[in-house]
């Protein structure tokens, strides 16, 4: 109550003083002209922004510079070990003994509040933990160690208090530090975090909610994905807790129902690709309705690749059905494609869509899908480079050249976010 | 009639003023809501680079540096733009018809061997002569496009476009110095849009004073020599206020040159750089939004606060002189080419609001500060001024100005824009540096851009000078 008392006081008494100033502006200046009182309260204002200005910079520093010594003492008394602790060269199994030991902390001092004495030395060790855990080294130990070690400096319960009352910037920063240490977070402090106003805040709450929810409550979330615009984050994100719930032998929703029954292409192409990361072959003839009707060419695309990445043979057909009437970039997915599934059925396609394209870089990446077309494709290959107008022939000098026949073929985990992703050497 | 005329000049350009002020303090509001939101949503560099580094749909980016006789330079700068840490970029230098070993030093030093390639000319550019790519695994991110000399920047950035693979393009120049985490940063800001981005904005500072060790600045300083002093303060209102303001409202009117994100699909299908725009980054900016609006396609563009590329600026006036007046020529040619977009609300905010401001407060200004200059003479000897009032609306703008001052030293600081060495003395000197600023660099700076109105007039002053460089501090 006092701080608050403390700040009306202050807040009263600087607005008190600022009327009073205005009002000796206004009686100062009465007798001129309007132009001079309203330069003249410009003035004062443009210099009392200067002396709040000095004010902030001065506050914001102390603040900065108090967190940055109480982070490096914390480094330098806990900073190695924790290094070790979480190391792959560690035990991935120590017990708590062992670690207090390696953390130099008599058992008499075993208690969080004692090791850590107020709200910035606990942040400053979360962030500690936090940033040793993601860095490079770190990553492939296992959550054990973490856990334990989070335990000793009691960071779990301290991180779930900070994002129910904490700033939304906190907040955010503390679900994420959750979710780096593997930490479930409460399922109260989730729902309550779901109706915040912050479209991030509500989005990490859900995202940490799927990771541990049972299936029902899936149905949930489908309905707040669907009535909501998706930015490359939510994929991110989606794919990391769905592959979660995966390795926790959860189950994932039907990544191709999602794709039809959402309005928005953006929303489809990325469910579709998602497809691909949790290899759901089995729903890929949900997507034959869109492949046909679709006027969307990136969706078009998101579908082949999809339908290539994952082996759905069922579809070769309907794409070489549908490739020479595709725009440039949807023939080149298609052909990849059916690069992928090399079947030995789509060859006549693969030679039809080299010779009836005007592209230079569809042409190309036809030859270059002809080419790895197996042995049937090799011979077709040499046929068309022995039939191969003047014009034509510095296609084929890709494949003589060393360093652009290393690049030829199509890669197995291949950059498939982008449209661009399996070309070569130009764009259309 | 005199008479007349001295009261509507006088009341015009006071009601002017304080709009420009009202604009200015309207941007440095939004700048700071915009930085507040970046609090929340943009995490640490730890973070964004943990989450985008194992991700499997990071987009892939290309660097397109062109270079034109740097032979000094070139072999430090590629290994500074192979150090970026990023996990799915290439780099595309484009040799712009060099006279001296440029290229030859870059075969040496890369083990460069010459490729087949396709160019599709998507965008016009002077014709390519060989592609290079190196037989080193360690720089196979390396590309290099060696092309018959088109005079411009941009037209070796529209060659470095014939050959990009990438789903985005950083426009940059080769003595560019980038962060090692710059397109992390800028990456964020394009994976955590709901629209389209099609373009990312970077903060950009001098090099000038600052110690580079292996292709990295090491020490931030505010440098002694004054004139690139002077552009240090210019740039960091210029983005921290100016652009972030602007980037608020998704209207940011210009994504600098010097090093600039974009999204490759809508650069091409604007028809990519004027080849001859001595303003081409504006201009490039320009015809995206055209495009985008004409098509009805929604949007976003994005500015990122912290410190992403640091360049070497004018050390002298006569650089800066040159650099100013191409500037302003530059400028009128933006606003000749797009003339349809300025006060059209057919082109969204940009028609509306960006565009207007531009023309009244970059591009009016000058003429309106000159010519106040000389009425301001011409009452002085016909006596006519009434001093008490005179000072009063100076102190106004002079103190006005300083406290913007303060406010990007608040904004520089909150945001962490740049690492200084050491941060108060930085902001000592950028302080007064500041206080001087409306005294010297700023009446040198209108000056340039009348000439370089009078340039456009004249139909003068239409090729590209490079700007000397001494190049950067090093510690080896």
């Amino acid at each position: 109550m006092n701080t608050i008392n403390e700040l009306a006081y202050w807040h009263n008494l600087i607005i008190t003083y600022f009327i009073i100033g205005i009002s000796w502006l206004f009686e100062h200046f009465r007798d001129y002209a309007w132009i001079v009182r309203v330069a003249a309260i410009s003035l004062t204002v443009s210099g009392s922004l200067i002396v709040i200005s000095l004010f902030r910079i001065f506050n914001r520093s102390l603040k900065r510079r108090k967190r940055i010594k109480v982070e490096n003492n914390l480094r330098k008394r806990y900073g190695e070990a924790i290094e070790y602790i979480l190391s792959p060269e560690s035990d991935h199994n120590m017990g708590r003994d062992q670690m207090l030991e390696k953390l130099d902390i008599p058992p008499s001092e075993d208690d969080p509040k004692r090791l850590l004495k107020d709200w910035r030395e606990r942040m400053a060790m979360a962030r500690i933990i936090y940033r040793t855990r993601i860095s490079e080294d770190a990553r492939i130990n296992d959550s054990r160690n973490v856990q334990v070690l989070l335990n000793i400096f009691g960071i779990t319960e301290f991180l779930e208090e900070v994002v129910l009352k904490d700033k939304q910037h906190l907040k955010v920063e503390a679900l994420l530090m959750l979710r780096a240490f593997k930490v479930s977070t409460n399922q109260w402090i989730s729902n309550q975090l779901m109706n915040s106003k912050r479209h991030r805040v509500k989005r990490m709450a859900m995202y940490s909610s799927i990771m541990t929810h049972t299936n029902t409550d899936l149905q949930y979330f489908e309905s707040e994905f669907f009535a909501n615009n998706f930015c490359m984050y939510d994929e991110i994100q989606l794919g990391f807790v769905l592959q979660k719930r995966l390795s926790a032998k959860r189950k994932i929703p039907n990544l191709a129902h999602w794709a039809t029954m959402h309005e928005d292409p953006k929303a489809q192409e990325m469910f579709i690709r998602m497809m691909r990361q949790f290899n759901q072959k089995e729903y890929c003839y949900e997507l034959e309705e869109l492949f046909n009707h679709s006027s969307e060419g990136a969706l078009i695309e998101e579908i082949a690749r999809t339908w290539g990445y994952l082996g759905y043979t069922e579809g070769e057909q309907l794409m070489s059905e549908m490739l020479l009437t595709q725009a440039d970039d949807s023939k080149v997915a298609i052909m990849h494609a059916l690069t992928r599934l090399n079947t030995g059925n789509s060859l006549p396609a693969l030679v039809d869509g080299y010779r009836n394209s005007g592209s230079p870089h569809v042409k190309f990446e036809a030859l270059r899908c002809i080419y790895l077309y197996g042995q049937q494709g090799r011979a077709k290959f040499e046929e068309l480079r022995a039939k191969a107008t003047d014009k034509d022939k510095f296609y084929f000098e890709f494949f003589d050249n060393e360093l652009t026949l290393k690049e030829i073929p199509l890669e197995k985990t291949a950059r498939y976010h982008s449209r661009y992703g399996d070309n070569l050497f130009s764009v259309a | 009639m005199w008479v007349t005329i001295y009261y509507i000049f006088s009341y015009a350009i006071f009601f002017y003023t304080l709009v420009a002020m009202i604009s200015l303090t309207y941007l440095a509001i939004r700048s700071s809501v915009a930085q507040k939101r970046l609090l929340i949503d943009a995490p640490d560099d730890d973070t964004i680079r943990y989450t985008l580094k194992s991700s499997p749909i990071t987009p892939s980016v290309s660097i397109i540096a062109p270079a034109h006789n740097e032979e000094k330079t070139i072999i430090d700068n590629v290994y500074s733009l192979l150090g970026i840490l990023y996990p799915n970029f290439d780099i595309i230098v484009v040799n712009d018809g060099s006279t001296d070993d440029t290229l030859k030093l870059l075969i040496q030093e890369f083990k460069l061997k010459e490729v087949p390639f396709i160019n599709l000319k998507r965008v016009p550019s002077k014709p390519i002569r060989h592609v290079y790519k190196s037989e080193d695994e360690r720089f196979s991110q390396l590309t290099i496009v060696d092309k018959e000399p088109g005079g411009h920047k941009s037209d070796s950035t529209n060659a470095g476009l014939n050959v990009c693979l990438s789903k985005y393009f950083v426009s940059t120049d080769v003595d560019c110095i980038l962060e090692p985490m710059a397109l992390y940063r800028m990456i964020w800001h394009v994976i955590n849009s709901h629209n389209p981005m099609i373009g990312v904005g970077a903060t950009m500072l001098m090099l000038n004073g600052c110690i580079v060790e292996n292709g990295r600045v090491v020490e931030a300083k505010v440098p002694n020599n004054p004139i690139p002093a002077f552009q240090q303060l210019e740039y960091m209102r210029s983005f921290l206020i100016g652009k972030m303001g602007w980037s608020s409202h998704n209207t940011l009117p210009n994504i600098s040159g010097g090093f600039g994100l974009f999204d490759t699909e809508i650069v091409v299908k604007s028809g990519g750089y004027d080849q001859v725009s001595l303003a081409e980054d504006i201009d490039m900016l320009l015809r995206m939004v055209t495009y985008m609006e004409s098509t009805g396609r929604k949007y976003s563009l994005a500015q990122v606060p912290q410190v992403s590329c640091w360049t070497e600026g004018p050390f002298n006036v006569h650089m800066l002189y040159r650099q100013r007046v191409r500037w302003a020529r530059g400028l009128c040619e933006v606003i000749s080419h797009h003339k349809k977009l300025f006060f059209n609300f057919r082109y969204g905010r940009h028609g509306a609001a960006t565009l207007p401001y531009i023309f009244l407060f970059e591009f009016l200004a000058p003429i309106l500060e000159i010519s106040g200059f000389f009425f301001m003479i011409w009452l002085v000897l016909i006596n006519a001024v009434n001093w008490d009032t005179a000072l009063v609306i100076f102190g106004m703008i002079y103190i006005f100005s300083v406290s913007l001052i303060f406010l990007v030293l608040i904004y520089d600081y909150t945001t962490k824009s740049v690492k200084w060495k050491s941060t108060w003395r930085s902001y000592l000197k950028l302080i007064l540096v500041g206080l001087i600023e409306p005294f010297v660099f700023h009446p040198f700076v209108t000056l340039c851009s009348i000439i370089g109105y009078i340039n456009f007039l004249r139909n003068r002053g239409k090729e590209w000078k490079p700007i000397k460089r001494k190049g950067a501090k090093k510690r080896h």
